[in-house]
């Protein structure tokens, strides 16, 4: 009795889960760079009240009884699938046309890793992301130069007047990891490495599986909003026949009490 | 004492283990490749009893077996997502041992090896698949490529008898029998298999418990309270 309580419960704070999780994901509908997650769930262990082979009196019971305690959510996996590319035209704003990462520096000396490729100049002409972290290897833009280009495979070029070539100023290196799903998301579509992704393998763009960039395109969230919805619906659905089984123990628990009048 | 009692209390403890077997299923409505189980009740005679009892029969829930339907097949895009069309298991390593599942949500493993959410290797038909960092594809054959160089084809297995199959946590099954390769199989990839509750008829399965159990009640009420207490009042008068 008590059991279906909890299972119920167990069930209803999964489904919690999954709406969080659906609500985030739509929430970031229009965060360039985001990468949609969804929540797996499995069953909980099971509490043996007979074990098979136990005496039952007339023998041997041939099949034990198991009777299971529940779900709980068991990982956040994140898709990094590709979104969709959206032109923007501005010079800094780079798409990564395959598995890459930008590489930022943070304050604290740490690298984290990012799709959004939402670049700005800063007041020393670094390269930054909108939170003002600079893109590792550092790249500065001359004062004066008239316009920055990237190459697909990085290399970023400055015109400066009264120079006929274009003069380079660096190139934009990518990470690829073993295993991108194992990043941790830390906020500001930031990644952050784990013992699970693997080390980063870095390299300039375009090499192996690294992807090239594209100048002037943002990379948007890949996230599909029919899809978000229709898991909206289940995870209500399911929240919803969770707390029936809960009215029902309750119901069961009720008439218990009403067995001595 | 009419032994009426007991026969009716048992009947409730059954109806009490199927409630917790139903909030399970319906806990369960979200997990991939979760499989349902099913329990029949049975008569249990107490000898025992027989001497102090007529009608000294008891339900107790019998025998369980797993309900390996297959359940709806979900489209997740996801490329290291798979779903066995028709019969067969994953077959995985855990710590406690070798383990069959029809959840196919694959993940990388940092050492390039291919595993389930909870960590335990993917086996292949000839040993571990080694997938690397490559884009991974698996075909609906069950052949698993890495950046288009085949790495190895997924061991799928079958079992005679599936009902008898144990589950274990994280959709899980233990089975003491020994499977036999599936020759043919139909993978899916892309998509998963969701768990095969109806929540239509685990609901109506509800209602119907929780009905029998206040029948149930009101017999061991009545029993207790009108029969008995009558006649402990008309004889205690004399």
């Amino acid at each position: 009795m008590i059991r279906a309580l909890y299972t119920a419960a167990s069930g209803m704070n999964a489904q919690q889960a999954n709406i969080d999780n659906v609500a985030h994901n739509l929430a970031n509908v229009n965060t360039a760079g985001y990468k949609k997650s969804h929540v797996e769930f499995e069953d909980l262990f099971y509490q043996h009240t007979r074990v098979p082979g136990s005496a039952t009196g007339t023998g041997e019971a041939p099949v034990g009884l198991e009777v299971g305690l529940g779900t709980r959510a068991v990982a956040t996996s994140r898709d990094f699938t590709s979104g969709s590319f959206r032109s923007t035209g501005s010079s800094l704003d780079l798409a990564i046309e395959g598995d890459g990462f930008f590489q930022i520096n943070l304050p604290d000396g740490s690298t984290a890793f990012t799709r959004a490729g939402s670049f700005h100049k800063d007041a020393q002409g670094l390269v930054v992301t909108a939170e003002g972290y600079a893109l590792d290897p550092q790249i500065t833009i001359p004062e004066n130069a008239t316009s920055v280009t990237v190459s697909k495979d990085g290399v970023v070029s400055a015109s400066i007047p009264g120079q006929s070539a274009a003069q380079q100023i660096g190139t934009i290196e990518l990470a690829t990891f073993q295993n991108a799903a194992g990043l941790t998301p830390m906020g500001g579509n930031l990644f952050q490495v784990t013992s699970a992704s693997g080390e980063p393998q870095t390299g300039p763009a375009g090499t192996e599986q690294r992807g090239r960039l594209v100048q002037g395109f943002l990379e948007d969230s890949n996230v599909s909003v029919v899809e978000e919805m229709v898991n909206m619906i289940l995870g209500q659905r399911a929240y919803e026949a969770s707390s029936k089984v809960l009215k029902t123990a309750d119901e069961m628990l009720a008439q218990v009490n009403n067995i001595v009048r | 004492m009419a032994g009426g009692h007991y026969v009716a209390l048992s009947g409730m403890r059954t109806r009490l283990d199927e409630l917790d077997r139903l909030a399970n299923d319906i806990a369960n409505v979200g997990t991939a490749g979760y499989k349902s189980e099913r329990t029949g009740q049975r008569n249990a005679p107490r000898p025992v009893f027989d001497d102090a009892l007529e009608t000294a029969i008891d339900a107790s829930t019998g025998g369980r077996r797993l309900d390996a339907r297959a359940g709806a097949i979900a489209s997740t895009g996801r490329a290291m997502d798979i779903a066995i069309e028709g019969a067969g298991f994953l077959v995985v390593d855990t710590p406690a041992g070798v383990r069959y599942t029809r959840n196919g949500h694959l993940n990388r493993a940092v050492d390039g090896s291919l595993m389930t959410a909870d960590g335990a290797v993917v086996r292949g038909v000839d040993g571990p698949l080694t997938v690397g960092t490559g884009a991974i594809k698996v075909d609906d054959g069950g052949t698993v490529y890495s950046d288009g160089a085949a790495v190895g084809r997924l061991a799928i297995v079958q079992f005679a008898d599936a009902g008898a199959l144990v589950r274990e946590s994280g959709a899980l099954l233990r089975g003491e029998e020994t499977p036999t390769p599936v020759a043919l199989p139909t993978v899916r990839s892309g998509s998963l298999e969701q768990a095969n509750v109806s929540v239509v008829d685990r609901v109506a399965e509800l209602t119907s418990v929780n009905r029998s159990f206040q029948a149930l009640q009101k017999a061991v009420s009545v029993l207790m309270n009108d029969v008995d207490g009558r006649a402990i009042e008309s004889f205690g008068r004399r």
